[in-house]
């Protein structure tokens, strides 16, 4: 299920609200386990399965670990190779279902059709997060089954995030304060997310469609093709991310953001700090770390560095151009790291944001064409006007959309935020509060109704 | 007062627990609709859940569609997301430009193999069948009325197309192409030729087509003031139903009745490929008081029509194969043969040189709209 449907806005959320708030605080998380599951299911419930064994394994090994490590210390070697063994279960299972395919067909081994259990990237990092997390007495074991499955499933961030780590939501877990003010910034968080989706993201899918299926689109056209997947990729992943958090707040979790404005970065650097941040931190903390980072001299900091790059890139999906995509930004951060972002630092600021934007922009087209024919190709339509500047056609298509892809390139900065946040100081800051939030449901209910165009990009991760 | 204004700033969740509340709500009290006669399609019903279906994620699909099929007040929703396309710019990314005083129109046809495929058939076809024949195009109102078209549209190539099915039909033998663009264009200026809310042409329209056709195939065209018109308000075409502009004015549809002709000389075989029946009027004007208001002409679409007519100027029969706007021009037709026969493949897929020959067919008008000829893939099936 996605937020974005009418399945989830008219019959989910409203029954698990109710449900939720009906049922006593003790009954909670069962609730919420369960509906997980629902959830989770919806499209495929043999899914089910995969995530009770997934939670299985990653409790057991939690309580294995935290037992012995409770010991006089004496067990730590065990307390190690559970560890070992229960990362090496989860990478497994990943590896299984999102890199068989991949694998087998680089090796030329019929591995057959296996289809991607939705979120996996997303769970199967969380719930390392805690096993790892325990080992390192970062988060104390939990001992309640559906406590700790209410974590791994939890509905709001299961299939696309944000990474949520064990130990930041580790007391809420055990007790949360729902109460109306997070319930009220929930809503809020939550319709921000929605319209982004809905009403940007997706209107942004259908101009790339237009301009990415057309030829002769032109240079120009073709820039403006890729700037618009540069802004649907942006708006679908976080506008899901925020109406994920929008969510935990009205079910009383508090979770991290996860995209702080990434296109006005200044510096490659930058916009990795500022995209998919919980993911970064996810790397950070349990793999470039953990290998030495920056402590081991130069030579080891590049391989960590690579290693990192190499597996974000092929975390986002199993296929050449992702392992591409992610040593593009190896490579683009070490360029900035040994020279470059002295220079970005003094440069006048619109160099800097013309350099990164460039850079980031390019990156989505490797991002987008797994096949690298037509990713050479369509690299070819940016820098070879063979076809002229714009054709006539790709031309209306520019018009039409313009005003939009103006009013998403305007959402993708800070500025309306601080604009508004002149008003929310004011008494009266209820009436559009509540004006805005009513149109973006309608408009939003409008657009989900009118068309079955309704695809969620992270699906695929 | 304090209190209270703590409370009034709490209006975005009471506005949204409100909306996401209502509408379940509204789906319980509501009835499921059966039909949708905008859409002109019967809606999805609740599923069954089984144990099968739902294990194997089936009743989770259904019951989506069956929702979206079922959302409480959809009508509203579908045009307020049609308006605020617009208003964001994006006029006729529908499919429909909401053009200049009312109209709605179908935007371009563009060029694909299935035109080559279409004109490869239809020549064998002719071939085959070793009869005269003529070809005729209808462009789409959009080419031809282009002064009402919104300023960003994109271009319509119809000249170009149509010549391209000129060419092709050139040097088959026993071919005559009729080209109405031109006198169309000309006409279009002074007359209304297309609906504004369909995509048809009007009585009008097909009447000048009509007299074009005379001028090609030989016969004299029955005068314009011989008809007696007949207005019907209240007309919403296709395009209004597709573009969701629910503000978008109606029209009046017309029928035009030979006055001259004897009232009992007309007999209209409907064929739906099972049943036949038989009407004494090649006017259906029941179906005006539904939502299918086009369907007045012939009875709308149907496998065979065969129409006779007993007072004809002469004794020859006309083969027919059609889309939908032979259906208002098969009447006017009717004047000049004594028997005409609608034949369209999207239902007939037998042998039509087969009915060329047992029904000793003089003449065949091939008259689709351009967008058929382009579009369908079912007119190469024709042998």
């Amino acid at each position: 299920m996605v937020f974005s449907s009418i399945i989830f806005l008219f019959v989910y959320l409203p029954a698990v609200l109710l449900l939720y708030y009906i049922t006593p605080k003790k009954g909670r998380n069962l609730l919420i386990f369960v509906v997980n599951l629902i959830f989770y299911g919806w499209g495929e419930p043999k899914l089910v399965v995969l995530m009770i064994i997934s939670t299985l394994i990653n409790y057991i090994s939690g309580l294995l670990i935290g037992n012995m490590k409770n010991d006089d210390g004496s067990n730590k070697k065990s307390a190690k190779t559970v560890l070992i063994i229960s990362v090496i279960v989860n990478v497994a299972l990943l590896g299984y279902f999102k890199y068989a395919g991949f694998i087998g067909n680089m090796l030329h081994v019929p591995v057959g059709d296996i289809p991607l259990p939705i979120g996996i990237s997303f769970y199967t990092f969380q719930t390392m997060s805690y096993t790892i997390d325990v080992y390192r007495n970062d988060a104390k074991m939990q001992k309640n089954f559906i406590t700790f499955g209410t974590y791994v499933s939890l509905f709001p961030q299961l299939i696309a995030g944000p990474i949520v780590r064990y130990r930041d939501v580790e007391e809420q877990l055990i007790e949360r304060h729902e109460n109306f003010k997070q319930f009220n910034d929930g809503v809020k968080i939550f319709m921000i997310g929605l319209t982004k989706k809905v009403l940007l993201a997706n209107q942004m899918g259908k101009l790339w469609d237009i301009m990415r299926d057309d030829p002769s689109a032109g240079i120009l056209g073709s820039w403006v093709g890729i700037i618009a997947y540069t802004l649907q990729i942006y708006f679908d992943f976080c506008g899901y991310s925020e109406m994920a958090i929008g969510l935990g707040k009205m079910f009383g979790f508090d979770f991290l953001i996860n995209f702080d404005y990434p296109y006005i970065s200044k510096s490659i650097t930058e916009f990795w700090r500022r995209w998919h941040i919980s993911l970064s931190t996810w790397f950070k903390e349990y793999i470039y770390i953990p290998l030495g980072g920056n402590r081991k001299g130069l030579p080891r900091q590049i391989f960590n560095m690579f290693v990192v790059w190499a597996l974000t890139g092929i975390w986002h999906g199993a296929n050449y151009n992702f392992i591409l995509w992610g040593l593009y930004f190896f490579v683009l951060l070490m360029i900035e790291k040994s020279f470059l972002l002295k220079y970005l630092k003094k440069a006048p600021s619109v160099a800097a944001h013309i350099y990164s934007l460039f850079f980031i922009v390019l990156g989505w087209v490797i991002f987008y064409f797994e096949d690298m024919g037509k990713l050479v190709n369509y690299i070819g339509r940016l820098f070879i006007p063979s076809d002229g500047i714009i054709s006539s056609h790709a031309a209306v298509n520019v018009i039409a959309y313009l005003p939009l892809l103006l009013i998403a390139i305007f959402a993708s900065t800070p500025i309306a935020k601080k604009l508004y946040s002149n008003i929310e100081k004011r008494s009266w800051s209820w009436i559009p509060d509540a004006v805005l939030c009513l149109l973006g449901l309608i408009v939003s209910t409008a657009s989900l109704v009118s068309s079955g165009y309704n695809p969620f990009l992270y699906f695929k991760f | 007062m304090k209190k209270s204004k703590r409370l009034i700033g709490y209006m975005p969740t009471f506005v949204f627990c409100l909306f996401i509340f209502i509408i379940p709500v509204m789906y319980l009290l509501i009835a499921d609709s059966e039909f949708s006669s905008l859409e002109k399609r019967t809606l999805s019903q609740f599923p069954k859940p089984t144990i099968e279906t739902v294990f194997s994620g089936e009743f989770g699909k259904d019951f989506e569609t069956y929702l979206n099929d079922q959302m409480p007040m959809r009508t509203f929703f579908v045009g307020t997301n049609a308006y605020y396309d617009e208003l964001s710019g994006r006029n006729g990314m529908s499919g429909i430009y909401d053009a200049k005083d009312g109209y709605l129109m179908v935007t371009p046809v563009e060029d694909k193999p299935t035109l080559d495929n279409n004109i490869l058939y239809l020549s064998e076809f002719i071939e085959t069948a070793d009869v005269p024949t003529y070809v005729c195009a209808v462009p789409t109102s959009g080419f031809i009325c282009g002064d009402k078209l919104p300023i960003n549209h994109y271009e319509y190539k119809d000249d170009e197309l149509i010549g391209k099915m000129e060419n092709g039909f050139s040097a088959v033998k026993n071919t005559t192409f009729i080209n109405i663009t031109d006198d169309f264009k000309k006409l279009a200026e002074s007359e209304q030729i297309y609906y504004k809310t369909d995509h048809h042409w009007t009585s009008l329209g097909a009447y000048e087509c009509y007299r074009l056709l005379g001028g090609s195939m030989g016969f004299t065209p029955t005068e314009k003031d011989s008809f007696k018109i007949e207005s019907y308000p209240d007309f919403y075409g296709t395009n209004y139903s597709k573009s969701a502009l629910w503000f978008n004015p109606s029209e009046n549809i017309e029928i035009w009745e030979n006055q001259n002709r004897p009232s009992d000389s007309i007999e209209v075989y409907v064929n739906d490929g099972e049943e036949v029946t038989l009407s004494d009027s090649m006017f259906f004007r029941e179906n005006l008081k539904t939502n299918d208001q086009y369907t007045a002409y012939l009875d709308g679409n149907h496998s065979i029509v065969t129409i006779n007519n007993r007072s004809a100027e002469n004794d020859k029969t006309l083969l027919i194969l059609r889309d939908s706007y032979s259906h208002c021009l098969a009447p006017f037709l009717a004047d000049n043969y004594s028997k005409i026969i609608l034949v369209d493949a999207r239902y007939y897929k037998m042998p039509v040189s087969d009915i060329v020959r047992n029904e000793s067919v003089d003449e065949i008008l091939i008259l689709y709209s351009l967008d058929s000829f382009v579009n369908s893939a079912d007119i190469s099936g024709i042998f």
